[in-house]
């Protein structure tokens, strides 16, 4: 592993979120909606209505707002939400440890799943139990979130009580909702992993390791699936960072208050400094994922690192 | 294989830290009452908001001077009596009851009214519904920082003070019953700023807040030491379900006992094993369709009368809202004073307005756009049959839709050109909802842009009036120029609420869409 | 005369492959005798068969194929019918294989040292520790540096050379009594090639394994082969010494395929090519399948299929053309050129 390739890849990743923080902080001033005079109501007069925006700081130029933003950002401090006139920061907080636990648990659903479904797949390629797992990943992939969340909703909260139909706090209620999401996740990766497996398992190192009399399971889980794994890994991580910026649908569907349902809602109240917080939120999750990824693909595959070419003679 | 152990070591200790569960919420104790809302995003505080979910929490800890009965008449609740007012209209006395206390024990007194208008009137952050009371004197300098008090407001003593206000304002009572007059303790308020409204709220109400979740929702519990005897249910919770379909879902599932009914689900309920725990609640409120009279052709008075002709209203109440609103031509709801009962709207007839628009100079036809909100389902298929009706009748409309944000913007700068909105009083004066619509101050935020000075007049004039026959002969002569004369709404239904309710909840009660469920009470088996 | 040590058989095996297109009758009716010390040659183009009788040997058929009849024999030990538990008893320990591609044999994440010593583990049961140490045991006596760096180093490193060297020191790790080599130099160049035939011949040398050596290559296998059988179409058309195959080669196939040996072709003529390709084994017509590519075809070659002829106790061959009854034939006059060149050239130089 090399320093020069971490630091590259850091330093990167910094200016990844820079230009994506930037970009948005200019193009949310271009969104038509005055957040005051949705705070406000429709009776206030003009009059207030400006003094707000003066004291909220609304009219200084651009620039200066920008250049206050990451000022402020860099202190650490997001400001206060437009609506609830509390810190922007503990709202994200309390979305991101619901939407944590829920990307967590699906993700707990999608990796199980998807790996033990696509490995057996391709093992008993053509059989039976191949074309019935992949027929389940099909159905995964093609149905509608929502419809499925309120399937699961029916059969197990309503008639068979078994989860709660809503809500995050009671035990259990994160089982329905990370089957929904996970549900996706879990189907596409079940084919990724088929495809990767068959690949390998057609692989001349894998019948020599064979021929050298290697178990099944050594042969299966260290040699087969330890070669198909980078594409899956890479999968993965993208999963995860999708759900990690939350899932707007399941979130609304079943009452979780994560970051999906918070981005969403101070769109529409255009609560810019909520807004521009989670999308500072989101950014440096997700970049942080791939970089995460990128160094495991480095630690997993020998020949990604610097120096990875022929040198012994 | 080392690899192996640690990646499942930390996966093992990644799900055991996070599935820690969340606060097992601990049983509530008595009876209980469960109601699902929607969830407002904000904060128990009526100084911000003007939600009435809010209000809906907000009425049962928080009280006012005075209140409304269900036939919607004034009586007093913290005040004594109802005020003494000077013959001029401009100066009114009022007494509170002695020996009431906050939930927290401290009295109440004349020093927490004027609290009230300090705060609402503050220079640091004014209250959004300040417009309905600024007409006490002395509030807009204050407001400006131009004087330290409100010179409109006098204590008396503990317990009486006097309010002067600038111009006669026949509903300034009725504003005094609303919940963003309700009466908080000065000194707990301001010992507890930053928590106000969530994780304290204290007030004289027969509640008090128990827990405040911004996402999970609100708890309340019975105040034992109300001074008229307690409410009957021991604990209320309000659950913040966004989701209509999950709500009723949960209702089926035993875990709610009050819902909201959307009313396209309606037929299906009034189907089935919950038929009986339908109920509904008229709100004092209209439906109606607005043309702006800024679009060069809807300033035709011709191009407007068409119109009427252009939409069958009929039709749409029956297919569109299920028949199960009322078909009205007045803007104003049944029972307001000053609803003038002769109102009457053509009906649908194309040709008719073909031939008027020929007369207007558009024998063409016009084009014209409706926008409305995206969420709003039931306006798009309001629209969509609309949209058909009016190219009939020579009316070629666009229908777009709009997130919230941006579609308030358009409305409140008078832009939208064709738009529908149902809109409801608060109470039983008709001031408010005509000086909203149609005086030429305010009438852009509706995107109506009516300006008539005999309108005008006659609203200013109402304001100030005393409650008389007079005053509703004003009032319906304004109704008569509005709606038939001028064609400046087209009102098409009353508007209604509907739940389903467990039947095992005695007596709820719902006043023009706010939960008051202090009379109710819940029949153990 | 010595009583030959015979460590495996292979009696009229029969190999099915049951594709989508149909099932393809692989091997029909192979016989092989494989003796300690001794190099058997198994010579053959793409699609012959010959790969499938390596992997059968191992119990390593593809899926969908199987063995319809004939008999694998193990130390006397019949194995054709054994299960994947029982053939991992002999995968490794007392059968190994050697793959074509060394450029794709081996792992690409794990070590070559972690490779070489999981090889040992499973053959010898011994710890990974003392693994290791054998493992750099084995790397010194295939002729690569025995150091932490090169146990630590990964396959990509490599060139095909040392990689096909580090291939065979993962077959040799178990001492294997019958060591099979599936055309291990066709992916090399022709220096490595010559390297690693010297390797393997000094490791039978040392070790004294049967060796099966898989080529299209007649004159590399000749380097090391002691016999030679031809394949086509799933069966032995010749088999003898490797002398006897290049000085009197009896079957019209062998005679093609040694016209096509480059070097034996005079210079600034065009190549000589064996006309039409191998046929596809799925539901093969009767008799001798070469008749329909060969000029020297009887009546009878598309009728039956010609048994063997012994033509000495060590030469065997299935054509037609030996029976008594037969026209006589002779090879091509630039074969036999050839033949007389080489019979001068290198008389006592074939592998003894």
């Amino acid at each position: 592993m090399n320093v020069h390739n971490i630091v590259a890849r850091l330093l990167w990743s910094l200016g990844v979120i820079f230009i994506v923080v930037s970009t948005t902080f200019f193009l949310l001033q271009i969104l038509p909606g005055d957040p005051v005079k949705l705070m406000m109501g429709d009776r206030v007069d003009p009059v207030t209505v400006e003094q707000v925006r003066e004291k909220m700081g609304l009219n200084k130029p651009i620039i200066q707002q920008y250049i206050d933003f990451w000022l402020k950002l860099l202190r650490m401090d997001f400001g206060d939400s437009y609506q609830l006139k509390l810190p922007v920061i503990d709202q994200i907080q309390s979305a991101s440890v619901v939407t944590l636990r829920l990307a967590f648990y699906s993700s707990l659903i999608a990796v199980i799943g998807g790996l033990l479904f696509g490995v057996t797949a391709a093992i008993f390629r053509g059989r039976w139990i191949d074309n019935l797992l992949m027929s389940i990943a099909v159905f995964g992939i093609s149905t509608p979130s929502f419809w499925f969340a309120l399937v699961l909703q029916l059969i197990f909260g309503l008639w068979l009580q078994w989860f709660p139909i809503s809500g995050y706090q009671a035990p259990g209620a994160f089982v329905l909702p990370a089957f929904t999401l996970g549900l996706r996740y879990m189907s596409s990766l079940a084919r990724l992993t088929r495809t990767s497996m068959l690949e390998v398992l057609s692989s001349e190192y894998l019948l020599a390791a064979k021929a050298k009399g290697v178990g099944s399971f050594r042969l299966i889980w260290l040699h087969a699936f330890g070669n198909a794994l980078l594409p899956i890994m890479t999968f993965i991580g993208s999963s995860l960072a999708d759900m990690m910026a939350g899932a707007i649908l399941i979130e609304h569907v079943f009452s979780l208050p994560g970051i999906g349902r918070l981005t969403f809602d101070s769109l529409m109240s255009r609560d810019l400094p909520l807004l521009q917080a989670t999308v500072v939120y989101l950014t440096v999750i997700s970049v942080g994922i791939y970089l995460i990824v990128d160094f495991l693909a480095l630690f997993i595959d020998p020949r990604l690192r610097i120096g990875g070419k022929r040198n012994v003679e | 294989m080392k690899k192996t152990i640690t990646i499942l070591a930390l996966l093992l200790t990644m799900m055991v830290t996070i599935s820690c569960p969340g606060n097992n919420k601990s049983t509530l104790q008595g009876k209980t009452l469960t109601v699902a809302l929607q969830n407002p995003k904000t904060v128990l505080d009526m100084h911000n908001t003007q939600f009435f979910i809010v209000m809906s929490m907000f009425d049962h800890v928080v009280q006012t001077l005075y209140e409304f009965d269900e036939d919607f008449n004034v009586i007093p609740l913290l005040a004594e009596d109802m005020p003494t007012i000077s013959s001029d209209g401009l100066l009114y006395t009022f007494k509170l009851k002695p020996g009431i206390t906050f939930h927290d024990g401290s009295p109440l007194t004349t020093e927490d009214v004027q609290f009230l208008f300090e705060r609402m009137f503050s220079p640091d952050g004014i209250g959004i519904s300040a417009a309905s009371y600024d007409m006490i004197l002395g509030a807009k300098e204050f407001t400006a920082g131009k004087s330290t008090e409100i010179t409109g407001f006098h204590a008396i003593d503990d317990y009486v003070f006097e309010i002067q206000l600038e111009y006669p304002f026949t509903p300034f009572v009725h504003n005094l019953a609303m919940s963003y007059a309700g009466i908080i303790p000065k000194q707990t308020f301001l010992a507890n700023q930053k928590d106000w409204g969530s994780k304290v709220l204290v007030g004289t109400g027969y509640y008090k807040l128990k827990s405040y979740h911004p996402t999970a929702g609100v708890i309340l519990e019975v105040d034992e030491n109300y001074r008229d005897g307690r409410a009957p249910i021991d604990n209320i919770q309000f659950k913040f379900i966004d989701d209509e379909s999950t709500a009723l879902l949960e209702y089926a599932a035993g875990n709610l006992d009050i819902v909201d009914l959307p009313f396209e689900q309606y037929q299906d309920y009034a189907n089935g094993k919950f038929a009986n725990d339908i109920h509904h609640w008229s709100r004092l409120g209209t439906n109606m369709i607005i043309a702006n009279f800024d679009d060069p052709a809807f300033s035709h008075p011709l191009v407007r009368q068409a119109f009427a002709y252009a939409i069958d209203r009929d039709a749409i109440v029956a297919q569109v809202y299920k028949g199960l609103l009322d078909r009205v031509d007045n803007f104003l709801p049944a029972g307001m004073p000053g609803r003038n009962p002769t109102i009457k709207l053509p009906s649908y007839d194309p040709a008719k307005s073909r031939e008027l628009l020929t007369q207007a100079g558009f024998p063409d036809g016009v084009k014209v756009e409706a926008i409305y909100r995206s969420t709003n389902h039931s306006d798009g298929q309001f629209w969509t049959m609309a949209q058909a009706q009016a190219k009939e009748a020579g009316f070629d409309i666009t229908v777009t839709a709009m997130d919230r944000a941006m579609q308030v913007e358009l409305m409140n700068s008078g832009k939208i050109p064709l738009m529908i909105t149902g809109w409801s009083a608060s109470y039983l004066d008709p001031d408010d909802l005509f000086y909203t619509f149609f005086h030429s101050n305010w009438s852009h935020l509706k995107s109506s842009n009516f300006r008539d000075a005999e309108v005008d007049a006659l609203l200013d004039a109402g304001q100030r009036a005393p409650i008389s026959r007079e005053r509703d002969a004003m009032y319906e002569r304004v109704e008569k120029i509005v709606v038939e004369r001028d064609l400046a709404v087209y009102p098409y239904s009353n508007t209604k609420e509907f739940n389903l309710i467990k039947p095992r909840v005695i007596n709820p009660f719902r006043l023009n869409g706010i939960y008051h469920l202090w009379t109710t009470d819940i029949q153990e088996n | 005369m010595d009583k030959k040590d015979i460590i495996a058989k292979i009696d009229n095996l029969h190999i099915d492959i049951k594709t989508q297109a149909g099932i393809i009758q692989a091997v029909r009716g192979v016989s092989l005798d494989f003796e300690a010390h001794k190099t058997i040659g198994l010579i053959g183009e793409s699609g012959s068969g010959k790969s499938m009788m390596a992997r059968t040997l191992l119990g390593l058929l593809p899926a969908g194929g199987a063995i319809t009849s004939g008999h694998i024999y193990y130390n006397n030990t019949p194995i054709e019918t054994y299960t994947q538990r029982q053939w991992r008893n002999l995968r490794g320990k007392e059968i190994a294989m050697i793959f074509q591609d060394p450029m794709h044999a081996l792992n690409p994440l794990m070590t070559i040292g972690k490779q070489l010593s999981e090889a040992i583990v499973i053959s010898q049961k011994v710890s990974w520790k003392l693994a290791k140490i054998q493992a750099l045991d084995l790397l010194k006596k295939v002729g690569l540096e025995a150091t932490p760096e090169r146990y630590h180093s990964y396959p990509h490193q490599y060139s095909g050379g040392m990689r096909q060297r580090i291939a065979i020191a993962m077959a040799l790790s178990c001492k294997p009594k019958l060591l099979i080599c599936d055309e291990p130099t066709t992916a090399l160049d022709v220096s490595t090639q010559a390297q690693i035939i010297e390797l393997i011949i000094k490791l039978q040398k040392e070790y004294g394994m049967a060796i099966l050596f898989i080529s299209h290559d007649l004159s590399l296998v000749s380097q090391m082969a002691d016999e030679i059988a031809i394949v086509y179409a799933g069966r032995i058309v010749e088999h003898a010494t490797t002398k006897e195959i290049f000085l009197q080669p009896k079957h019209p196939y062998t005679w093609a395929l040694l016209s096509a040996i480059v070097h034996f072709q005079p210079k600034n003529e065009v190549l000589y090519t064996i006309e039409g390709s191998p046929p596809l084994l799925i539901n093969p017509p009767k008799g001798d399948l070469f008749s329909y590519r060969s000029e020297y075809a009887l009546d009878i070659d598309f009728q039956e299929n010609p048994p063997f002829f012994e033509v000495s106790p060590t030469h065997r061959v299935a054509s037609w053309l030996q029976d008594p009854r037969a026209p006589s034939v002779t090879m091509p006059k630039l074969l036999q050129k050839q033949i007389q060149i080489l019979r001068s050239q290198q008389e006592g130089n074939f592998h003894e």
